[in-house]
C-alpha cells in the first residue's frame, strides 16, 4: 500500500516535471530568431473579411485626408503610404467600388461591396466610417 | 410755391444718395458677421492660429456653402510639423463642418473661436520615420546605449527588435523579467498593439521574446500593467478634444477623436 503510494508520488512528480520542461521547452522553441513575427491572424468568414476590407480602406482614406486635406480620387492612391494593398471583394473577386460626395460639410465618401446580394444585403457600404449593413 | 419744390429738390437730392448708400454700408456691416469673405478670413485664422499653435506651417481651407447663404460649409485647418518636444506629430488636421466662427473676436481681437459647428474632427498622423527619431532622441537622453533597436509597422502591430541593456529598465520592472536577462542584456522581439483613451496612449504587447524566450502571458499580461500609459498627447490649444482611436497603417500612426 505504502509503496503503491510512492510509485504513484513518483509518477505525480515525473508527470510535472515533464510538464515544466515540456513547457520550458516549449518557450525556448518559440522564442527563436525565426519567430520574430506578430501572430497570426485567424482566418475569418467572408462577410467579416469584406467588412474587415471596408473598415480598413476607411481608415487609411480618413488618414490619407489628414495628411491632404483632401480625400483621394481613387483608393489606388492609399498605397504604399497608407495600405499595402487594396483587397478585392473576396466573395465576386472584384475591386471595392468607391465614391465620392464634396458637397457637404467636410466631404463624404462611401465604400461598398460591388454586389450586396452576395451578403445578403440589400446595401453593404462604410460611409464616413460608418459601416451600414442593410 | 414751385420756387420752394424746386429748392427742397436741390436740398433732398445729396442727402438721398448719400443714404442709400450709408443704408448699403450698415446692411453690409450688419451682414458681415453672417457671410464671410473667404481669402481675408483664411489669412485671419491662419494669423490667429500662429499667435497659439507653434508649428512649421499652417494650412487653412474654407468652403462656402452652395445656397451663396455666405456661411461656411468647412472648415479644415492643416498643422503641419508640431514641435517635437511638445506633440511629435507630421500632421495634424482639423475639420469642422458648418461652423460658426466668432467674426468679431478673430477682427477685433485675433483670437480664433468656433461658436458652433455640426462635426468636430481631428486627427493626427505621426510617421515611423518621426517615431525612430523620438526614440533615439530620448535613448540619447537617458544615456541608454543600445546595440539594436529596429521599429516596423506591420498593422496591426508595431514590431520591435531589440537589443538593450538590462538597467535601462526600472528596477521594479526589471524583477519581473529578470529570469529572463542573460549577460546583463535584453535581445529579443516585441509585437504590440496601441490603445488611446483621454488622450493616453497605452501599448498592448501581443508577443514577446526575450533571450529566446518567449514570455508567458500571465508575465506579459504583468508587463503590460506597469509599462502603461506610455505617452501622453499634450492638447493642441485652442481644440479641445479626446483622442479615443488609433489605428497603426503601412508607414504612419493615425489617432483621431
Amino acid at each position: 500500500m505504502r509503496r503503491n503510494k510512492k510509485l504513484l508520488l513518483l509518477s505525480i512528480l515525473i508527470v510535472i516535471t515533464a510538464a515544466v520542461i515540456g513547457y520550458v521547452s516549449f518557450l525556448h522553441w518559440q522564442g527563436g530568431v525565426s519567430n520574430y513575427e506578430p501572430p497570426k491572424q485567424p482566418s475569418v468568414s467572408p462577410p467579416e473579411k469584406a467588412k474587415s476590407d471596408l473598415q480598413n480602406l476607411s481608415r487609411a482614406v480618413e488618414a490619407y485626408f489628414i495628411k491632404n486635406m483632401e480625400y483621394p480620387r481613387k483608393l489606388e492612391l492609399l498605397m504604399p503610404e497608407f495600405i499595402e494593398r487594396v483587397e478585392n471583394d473576396p466573395l465576386s473577386g472584384k475591386p471595392y467600388p468607391y465614391s465620392l460626395d464634396e458637397t457637404k460639410g467636410t466631404g463624404r465618401y462611401r465604400i461598398s461591396v460591388p454586389d450586396p446580394k452576395l451578403y445578403n444585403a440589400k446595401e453593404l457600404y462604410i460611409e464616413d466610417g460608418t459601416l451600414v449593413q442593410k | 410755391m414751385a420756387h420752394l419744390f424746386r429748392n427742397r429738390f436741390i436740398r433732398h437730392r445729396f442727402p438721398a444718395h448719400l443714404m442709400i448708400v450709408l443704408s448699403s454700408v450698415i446692411f453690409l456691416f450688419f451682414t458681415a458677421s453672417a457671410s464671410y469673405s473667404l481669402e481675408p478670413l483664411d489669412g485671419d485664422i491662419a494669423k490667429a492660429l500662429k499667435k497659439i499653435v507653434k508649428c512649421e506651417k499652417i494650412e487653412i481651407k474654407t468652403k462656402p456653402e452652395d445656397n451663396k447663404s455666405g456661411k461656411l460649409r468647412s472648415l479644415l485647418i492643416r498643422l503641419v510639423g508640431m514641435p517635437k518636444n511638445i506633440l511629435p506629430a507630421d500632421y495634424v488636421t482639423v475639420q469642422y463642418a458648418n461652423p460658426d466662427i466668432d467674426l468679431i473676436a478673430l477682427k477685433r481681437t485675433n483670437k480664433f473661436k468656433i461658436k458652433s459647428s455640426s462635426n468636430f474632427k481631428i486627427g493626427m498622423l505621426v510617421s515611423e520615420q518621426t517615431v525612430k527619431n523620438e526614440f533615439e532622441k530620448r535613448a540619447k537622453r537617458l544615456k541608454l546605449h543600445y546595440n539594436k533597436f529596429q521599429i516596423k509597422f506591420t498593422p496591426p502591430y508595431i514590431e520591435l527588435e531589440f537589443d538593450i541593456p538590462a538597467d535601462a529598465i526600472p528596477l521594479k520592472d526589471r524583477k519581473l523579467v529578470e529570469k529572463f536577462i542573460r549577460n546583463r542584456r535584453l535581445e529579443g522581439y516585441a509585437a504590440l498593439r496601441l490603445e488611446v483613451h483621454d488622450n493616453m496612449i497605452t501599448a498592448s504587447p501581443v508577443k514577446v521574446i526575450l533571450n529566446h524566450f518567449l514570455l508567458p502571458m500571465p508575465v506579459v499580461s504583468e508587463l503590460k500593467k506597469r509599462v502603461n500609459p506610455i505617452y501622453h498627447i499634450p492638447p493642441v490649444r485652442p481644440f479641445d478634444y479626446d483622442l479615443v482611436k488609433v489605428d497603426i497603417m503601412k508607414q504612419h500612426i493615425f489617432f483621431s477623436n
